[in-house]
């Protein structure tokens, strides 16, 4: 494939990619070997050395956070693929009841901010007061307490591994509504059981789906902030991301230890591109996953018998306790100025006071606004830019170095930690305004967010990699002889036929972009702009009455948001 | 194809490990000989515990001397004046209220603390004279001021009581302007005075099991005060045995955990936060051990207004400013009854506290940082 007049486009992408990924690639780098640990990189009195790496290994409870993050991730990878296969398995190709509604119901926890969602299990499942612990008991008076307890491991990978299905779900889900059950009916009809049908074509044809999502929510679990950092310490277990936050935020009052967060960034790195590498080796021959063929195609539905509304009340009791059952804790708090367990004094309480105070505050409007514009403009320019080079990738063959490359490359944002990532163009905005005219602002600015949240490529990598391997070359090679050059190919027959994975990866981003805390808490200001996971953030620590409001407006935004886009765009292509 | 883009990819991973591998050993070669950190802690003598408590008696108001007077009429030619410090709404009252008494424009900025250094330093390298005042807790103060990066001023001469000056290493001065102070919390509804833990190790009695919170970053910091009043071997002792005896909670904050009864009682709360204490079963107590923090004014040596930020940093510490920050965040000058109650009461003298002064802040700051690093490594 040559791209001669549309180097253009690819160019543009090329170099948009290197200037969003590189500087938190290079910076991790860079800063894990300057020490000491506790003074900014290119600051006076540092030198190159290794002890921000030995340091590591000479504390004696390295072996401990290894232990801990292992069980905490596979168990919340484990939990989150699991049931979010099952669910999208469901959605996509049964005649399972309510299916837009699932749909929403699923995506819910995406669509609360972290911290909120986190908040909501903990006072669901706290052994004393928690509200699912408090009904237990009312039908079980066995209990002194719980039976449940949220500060434990268990806790940990049930809230990590619930709130990472609805990931899962968006991956497989994508390849299941691409794939052609033509294939699982020629193994039905050839005899196979459908266990047999499952495990020999259905799981083969979404490995690149499945495996990115395994990888994606084992990566995203290390480098979670909220569940650790409300439930670890409870749960006595210590987690890399722990690690990170300690290094971030000395109680002592001296600066961040930057030199430990990279050190701890740079193997963090390394085991990522060890997964990567794993990947690669499983996925290696796309054409092997191709089902999206310009032949018959076409989707059919499984009918499930009897089994229709057992099926269906399992799925809707699932999705009621772990999707609605923290909004409603949330709508609870919300009506009150801080969380109390329902009762009379409670009862007494409830008001509309933490709306109108909330709506009274001057931050609202100018933090609405702000994330709006962010988390529309930083996901639009990653999902063009990984689509554009993901066709690149798979279509560039006889360029044999480029596309493997430019693959590892797109995937190593992954590879970075959000907290060190952040940390990461926190420094380097904070140099390249060294180079800029004052006149030119550029730091503290929402700009600066826009392309810091666009660093998040490889999630849209992957996805869109996923959703154009599907795609059958000979439908561009029809398109190449009618005389169509690559771009209009590319943007009348690849992005159409991408569309609902792009369209996927775009509002999956919208709204990691929407709820993200790590990024503008490190990189933006204390003051404005603002963006509504900060205001949330502040407000949580004194009035998480106003909070819980502020989490239910973001909540019914974005359901509103992701139902519409389901009904104006994936009815297209029913 | 696929075979050998399978051994192309391994290859390079393992070109890239063996690589890694070798510049590693490179850097080692050229590793300069750091110190290596050491965790024994010295714990300083009783005396330099309580000296802090000298700021309890200077409620002395700031004057306005000949020397403030000429400094007004330089700063009104300057223009503008702009400040850094952790709360915006701090930064908004003191604006507001400045400008309306001098006429001279003022911004600034609220930055969280762990963004602070990062930035004021890469500013300072970059040359740029972005703030003319600066207000931090005495640890961060002490950063900026063994760096070079804070004027040396004549505060007495400005009005300001010389009691509240301080330095550390570097040639600049600081001055005080606010104070805040370690507490604990419990639910009224749950506990009554009577029942509550009068001296830190009662926290450890069987009836507060599985009862009580701790915030994790006031838990480490407020442990350095404990230390310097216990010995660190004691607190390391006591906070291990609070999570695995008493089953403790650390987490982020412990706000909804009180107030819903879940955790009835705050091992190490901070200031005087209304949104807690209004309208809710909570109140405060107070053990000995706790710190009592101090916060301070500086002038950057590069102040591009430096009458306007000498005039702004004096002026912060009238009884008029500290009232302003009081309402708005909680925390004022204690001497003028701005602060909590412990600080503020006739308890402040019995309470054993911890006072952050001259003296002791280093202490502090390195019996937290070991602190924390005894409880990361579970020794």
């Amino acid at each position: 494939m040559r791209f001669g007049g549309d180097r253009l486009m690819v160019g543009f992408a090329l170099v948009a990619a290197l200037y969003l990924l590189l500087p938190p690639l290079l910076l991790t780098v860079y800063s894990a070997l300057r020490t000491p640990a506790n003074r900014l990189p290119f600051e006076e009195g540092t030198s190159w050395g290794l002890s921000n790496l030995t340091d590591l290994y000479t504390s004696g409870a390295l072996l401990n956070t290894v232990v801990d993050t292992s069980v905490f991730v596979g168990g919340s990878v484990a939990v989150a693929m699991v049931v979010g296969f099952a669910i999208a398995w469901l959605v996509e190709r049964t005649n399972l009841p309510f299916r837009n509604g699932v749909f929403v119901l699923v995506l819910f926890p995406l669509m609360m901010p972290g911290i909120v969602t986190t908040m909501g299990w903990l006072l669901l499942l706290t052994e004393r007061t928690g509200m699912v612990n408090v009904a237990l008991r009312a039908v079980l008076p066995v209990w002194d307490q719980g039976p449940f307890d949220v500060f434990s491991m268990y806790g940990m990978v049930v809230v990590q591994g619930v709130s990472l299905v609805a990931l899962a779900f968006i991956f497989v889900s994508a390849g299941l509504r691409n794939m052609d059950p033509v294939l699982e009916d020629a193994s039905r009809v050839s005899g196979a059981s459908a266990l047999a049908t499952f495990r020999r074509i259905t799981l083969p044809v979404l490995w690149p789906g499945v495996l990115g999502a395994a990888l994606v929510t084992a990566i995203l679990t290390v480098e979670s902030f909220e569940v650790p950092l409300l439930l670890a310490g409870g749960a006595n277990a210590d987690i890399f991301s722990s690690r990170l936050y300690f290094a971030l935020n000395d109680a002592s009052g001296g600066a961040p230890a930057y030199g430990t967060v990279a050190a701890l960034g740079l193997h963090f790195l390394v085991f990522t591109y060890a997964l990567i590498f794993v990947y690669h080796r499983l996925t290696g021959r796309g054409e092997r996953y191709v089902t999206l063929t310009g032949r018959g195609y076409h989707q059919r539905r499984q009918a499930l018998g009897g089994w229709r509304w057992p099926v269906s009340a399992v799925v809707g009791g699932f999705l009621l306790l772990t999707s609605i059952g923290p909004f409603l804790v949330l709508v609870w708090t919300s009506l009150l100025p801080q969380y109390m367990p329902p009762g009379a004094a409670a009862f007494e309480r409830l008001s509309f006071d933490q709306y109108t105070q909330l709506f009274s505050d001057g931050r609202l409007v100018s933090a609405w606004v702000n994330t709006v514009v962010v988390a529309v403009v930083a996901p639009t320019i990653a999902v063009f830019v990984t689509i554009l080079l993901a066709w690149v990738v798979i279509r560039a063959k006889k360029m044999r170095r480029l596309p493997l490359l430019l693959d590892q490359f797109l995937t190593s944002s992954l590879a970075i930690p959000s907290v060190v990532a952040a940390n990461a163009f926190l420094l380097f905005y904070l140099q390249l305004n060294r180079a800029l005219p004052n006149w030119v602002p550029l730091f503290g600015t929402i700009l600066v967010l826009v392309l810091v949240y666009a660093y998040r490529m490889a999630v849209a990598y992957r996805m869109n990699h996923a959703g154009v391997v599907q795609i059958s070359v000979e439908l561009e090679d029809a398109s190449s002889a009618s005389g169509a050059s690559r771009a209009t190919t590319f943007f009348r027959i690849v992005l159409p036929l991408a569309l609902p994975s792009v369209v996927g990866v775009w509002v999956l981003l919208f709204l990691v972009a929407f709820r993200e805390l790590t990024l503008p808490l490190v990189v933006g200001r204390e003051s404005p702009p603002f963006v509504v996971s900060v205001l949330i953030w502040k407000l949580w620590a004194q009035h998480a009455g106003q909070a819980a409001a502020l989490g239910v407006l973001t909540v019914v935004f974005l359901s509103s948001i992701v139902l519409g886009l389901r009904l104006l765009v994936f009815r297209r292509f029913r | 194809m696929a075979i050998s883009r399978i051994w192309s990819i391994e290859s390079r991973f393992k070109i890239f490990l063996v690589g890694f591998g070798v510049v590693l050993l490179l850097i080692a070669a050229c590793d300069s000989d750091a110190p290596t950190p050491t965790s024994t802690l010295v714990i300083q003598a009783d005396a330099t515990v309580m000296e802090g408590l000298v700021y309890r008696t200077l409620d002395a108001d700031w004057t306005r001397t000949p020397e403030v007077e000429l400094l007004v009429a330089g700063a009104q030619t300057e223009g503008s004046v702009h400040i850094t410090t952790y709360n915006q709404e701090q930064v908004d009252v003191w604006c507001t209220a400045f400008t309306a008494e001098f006429g001279i424009a003022c911004e600034g900025r609220g930055m969280f603390g762990a963004q602070m250094m990062a930035t004021l330093i890469t500013e300072r390298q970059a040359g740029a004279a972005v703030t003319d005042v600066i207000h931090l807790s005495m640890s961060q103060a002490a950063e900026v001021l063994d760096r070079g990066y804070i004027a040396e001023i004549n505060w007495a001469s400005l009005g300001v009581d010389a009691g509240r000056v301080w330095k550390s290493r570097g040639p600049g001065t600081a001055v005080g302007a606010t104070q805040s102070q370690y507490t604990h919390f419990y639910n009224t509804d749950h506990f009554t005075v009577d029942q509550l833990p009068q001296k830190l190790e009662d926290w450890l009695k069987p009836e507060y099991k599985g009862k009580i919170c701790a915030p994790d970053f006031l838990f480490r910091a407020g442990s350095g005060f404990i230390a310097l009043s216990m010995g660190m071997d004691a607190t390391v002792d006591l906070a291990r045995r609070l999570i695995d005896e008493q089953d403790m909670v650390v987490t982020v904050t412990c706000d909804p955990l009180i107030v819903s009864g879940e955790k009835p009682l705050m091992f190490l709360g901070y200031g005087n936060p209304p949104a807690l204490l209004d309208g809710n079963p909570i109140a405060q107590f107070w053990t000995g051990g706790l710190g009592v923090n101090l916060f301070s004014n500086m002038v950057a040596s590069n102040a591009s207004h430096p009458n306007a930020a000498r005039l702004f940093a004096a002026w912060a510490t009238s009884r008029d400013a500290s009232s302003l920050s009081y309402v708005a965040i909680g925390q004022g000058w204690a001497a003028y009854g701005h602060g909590p109650e412990a600080l503020v009461s006739g308890r402040f003298a019995e309470l054993d506290l911890v006072y952050e002064s001259p003296l002791n802040f280093s202490a502090r700051s390195e019996s937290t940082r070991v602190f924390q690093e005894r409880m990361l490594e579970g020794q």
